[in-house]
């Protein structure tokens, strides 16, 4: 019960003592508003525009192109509502896919409840769209399609190239939230092709409260936020100089490791469940594991309830999450995990575990030792 | 100019060698009642011929006199009077006084004469003063259901007068009754059975379990504003705040599903218990009336009482929930208690409950607990509020 074992890396990441080493070295002995004049907010302003550059470069595009923001709900915030209202006179269709972030899924539903016309393209077992599908919803009101890079909870990673082709050959604009790839897959977005793009920094070991926004520099849109015209006038506030920084360190030290980092998960994913497989009956593995993210393994233990799969991994000192959300008093069941034809009495079971960088190979053992045991105790309580 | 009042009360009267308790109970609640609504100064209070004589030597509204008199338990009415010598001109010259700014056709006098040395029969002084309003009033006598009726009450000293007789909060002083541990939720039944409760002269404790982190801080928020609430009857309680989610959790990961809620509540019992033995309470008090939810069958009450020695008082049995409600509305307690929160996280709550548990299965379930170390370990962070 001591150990304390960490396996939602998912939900948010520690910080890297080498990004910690970075923003305090800025508390430490830099401030000034970056929009300033004297040398205190040049300072700053060099260093704003040199985590830009440094973007710039992991991302293959323009550092103009990069928009720094509070957080990933407010990059896709600003996509939705933005594009929404500044390219209304076009039209007024929005494609999303069932198996979104609720920070684009909801904000979508707002837009629904605003007059805007929602198309929600389904998903199939493994947690792709399905591409035909999109060809044949975009229409001529069609203004924006905005698809998840990698799922949040099954690590499924989507065709992002192909979907950029279709999009881009009915001239519709292509968003997506890339929280969960951005790091361990490399991203060149002209490559992909993609307009729009969400990353944030607490899911790569960086601080919780800063993210980016790629946007395309044809592009322009109305501001979520209003006021001091920073960033080019696309996001207003005073920006966070040591949370950019220690973003573009996080994202800098992905550069370096991430081959590394991606082959311990990759080895732990299989491990996980190869040993389960044999030993939990009734298992079912979600997600694309051949081809999604090696650090989100979701899996499904029918008849077992997750909240007590939970609590009891909690006092063995395990962190992990489910497939569902305690919210306001209600357990909801996941809708990705709906929308992917999971029947019910898997989905109530379900446990997402997501390594990270500073996970040990013992810790992956022992995790993989007692949650036999572990479920097999839940299913009789169930 | 002063005021008078004159409290009646009734069963007290009946309580033999006692009365001088409730008495000087009763006076300190009506001071504490008052002091409570910011009446100052406050009155003197004397026992005359069982009734609380309240004089007022200050200007004092009378509103808010009648306001914290309308909450005192053990009084069953009060009336602001006019004190006269006991002379019968003078009586009537208050009576009149009485009736004059008051609309009404009909009217009686009805009069008390516990000093038996007045010269006047209590029917001659009814009929004396029916004659002095008919003539200089043109209104009707009416003896069966008058609109008004005038009181007169001939006591050894002085007469008091009055016409306006506010109905008391009946019952008996609180504080008189000992003490009770009263679980409070925060919806709208527990509340009222602790009214029930203060009415009856009992002093009470509130006690209150949370499973924060689970659920959040509100629930607390919202039953210590019911506390408060029903503090007006009895002005010093305590509350008690127990977290519960440990406890919760080791039941939930150790018990089957369908047993979880009965067990919750044997729990709630146990830690309900040693707070009372500790602080002297001599019952438990629960909100649970007969049949209203899977957990208040009478099977389930037997083995949730099996755990404690103390009677558990549940003055809600017989109630339907819609008299339930009224009396919440009543008292104040329902707009704190209609606010939403989150009771008791679901992810605690069983999809089937057990509606007939049986002692020796509940008690089979239990043996994979360390109950007494359980009990020990909540009992331990019970966090006390002072009210």
């Amino acid at each position: 019960m001591n150990e304390k074992i960490y396996l939602d890396n998912a939900a948010t990441t520690p910080l890297d003592p080498r990004v910690r080493e970075t923003m305090f070295e800025i508390y430490k002995s830099h401030w000034g508003n970056p929009s300033g004049v004297h040398r205190f907010s040049k300072t700053m302003a060099g260093l704003l525009e040199e985590a830009r550059e440094q973007f710039a470069g992991f991302l293959g595009c323009k550092p103009g192109e990069i928009v720094f923001t509070g957080s990933a709900t407010e990059s896709n915030n600003t996509v939705l509502k933005g594009i929404a209202r500044t390219l209304q006179y076009k039209g007024n269709h929005i494609i999303i896919s069932r198996i979104e972030h609720p920070s684009v899924a909801k904000t979508a539903g707002f837009l629904q409840k605003n007059g805007f016309d929602v198309t929600t393209l389904k998903a199939d077992r493994q947690g792709h769209i399905d591409l035909q599908e999109l060809k044949s919803q975009i229409r001529k009101e069609t203004i924006l399609v905005s698809i998840i890079f990698a799922n949040n909870e099954i690590g499924t990673v989507q065709p992002l190239k192909e979907i950029a082709k279709i999009c881009h050959q009915s001239g519709v604009l292509f968003h997506t939230d890339a929280v969960q790839a951005f790091g361990k897959r490399k991203i060149k977005v002209k490559e992909l092709g993609v307009d729009l793009l969400t990353a944030t920094a607490h899911k790569i070991y960086g601080p919780v409260g800063s993210a980016l926004l790629y946007c395309n520099s044809g592009i322009n849109f109305e501001p979520l936020l209003h006021g001091g015209g920073q960033e080019d006038g696309k996001r207003a506030s005073t920006e966070n100089i040591a949370a950019i920084s220690g973003f573009a360190r996080a994202a800098d030290i992905y550069e370096q490791e991430r081959d590394e980092e991606n082959a311990r998960y990759e080895k732990w994913k299989k491990e996980i469940i190869r040993t389960l497989d044999g030993k939990i009956p009734d298992m079912l593995v979600n997600g694309d594991v051949q081809k999604g993210l090696h650090n989100i393994i979701s899996l499904s233990f029918k008849g077992a309830d997750s909240q007590l799969l939970m609590m009891q991994l909690d006092r063995m000192g395990f962190a992990v999450s489910s497939g569902s959300a305690c919210s306001s008093g209600s357990v909801k069941p996941s809708g990705i995990l709906q929308a992917c034809g999971i029947p019910d009495s898997f989905i109530r079971g379900t446990l997402r575990i997501s390594p990270g960088r500073f996970n040990k190979d013992e810790e992956i053992e022992k995790f993989v030792r007692i949650l036999p045991d572990i479920v097999e105790k839940v299913r009789k309580l169930s | 100019m002063s005021l008078t009042y004159i409290c009646h009360y009734s069963e007290i009267g009946l309580k033999g060698k006692n009365r001088s308790v409730f008495e000087k109970q009763l006076m300190h609640n009506i001071k504490r009642a008052l002091r409570a609504n910011g009446c100052d100064p406050l009155p003197h209070l004397r026992i005359l011929d069982k009734r609380v004589l309240a004089s007022f030597h200050q200007p004092a509204q009378s509103d808010l006199i009648e306001k914290s008199l309308s909450d005192v338990f053990g009084l069953v009415h009060f009336a602001q009077v006019r004190q006269v010598d006991n002379d019968l001109e003078a009586i009537k010259e208050a009576c009149l006084a009485e009736l004059e700014p008051l609309s009404f056709d009909s009217f009686a006098i009805r009069t008390k004469r516990a000093n038996k040395r007045f010269a006047y029969t209590s029917n001659d002084v009814n009929v004396f003063l029916g004659a002095a309003v008919v003539e200089k009033m043109n209104k009707k006598v009416n003896l069966s259901a008058p609109d008004i009726t005038c009181f007169v009450e001939v006591l050894d000293h002085h007469s008091f007068v009055y016409a306006r007789k506010i109905p008391g909060a009946g019952g008996l002083p609180v504080g008189t009754s000992g003490k009770i541990m009263a679980l409070l939720s925060g919806g709208f039944d527990s509340p009222v059975a602790a009214y029930f409760a203060l009415k009856r002269g009992a002093t009470c404790e509130f006690i209150h379990f949370h499973s924060f982190p689970y659920t959040n801080k509100k629930s607390q928020e919202k039953v210590k504003e019911l506390a408060l609430q029903l503090n007006r009857y009895q002005f010093n309680a305590k509350l008690h705040l127990v977290p519960f989610a440990e406890t919760q959790e080791d039941i939930v990961l150790n018990c089957p599903d369908s047993l979880r809620v009965v067990l919750y509540r044997r729990f709630m019992m146990r830690l309900a218990e040693k707070l009372a033995r500790k602080n002297k309470a001599r019952a438990l008090l629960t909100g649970e009336s007969l049949g209203q939810v899977a957990s208040q069958t009478l099977a389930n009450m037997g083995v949730v009482e099996a755990v404690t020695s103390l009677p558990v008082l549940r003055p809600l049995v017989g109630l339907d929930k819609n008299e339930i409600i009224a009396k919440a509305r009543e008292i104040g307690t329902y707009d704190i208690s209609v606010r939403p929160h989150d009771d008791a996280c679901t992810r605690f709550m069983p999809k089937h409950p057990v509606i007939h548990a049986r002692l020796y299965e509940v008690e089979k379930a239990e043996q994979a607990l360390d109950i007494e170390a359980m009990v020990e370990r909540d009992f331990r962070n019970i966090e006390t509020l002072e009210l």
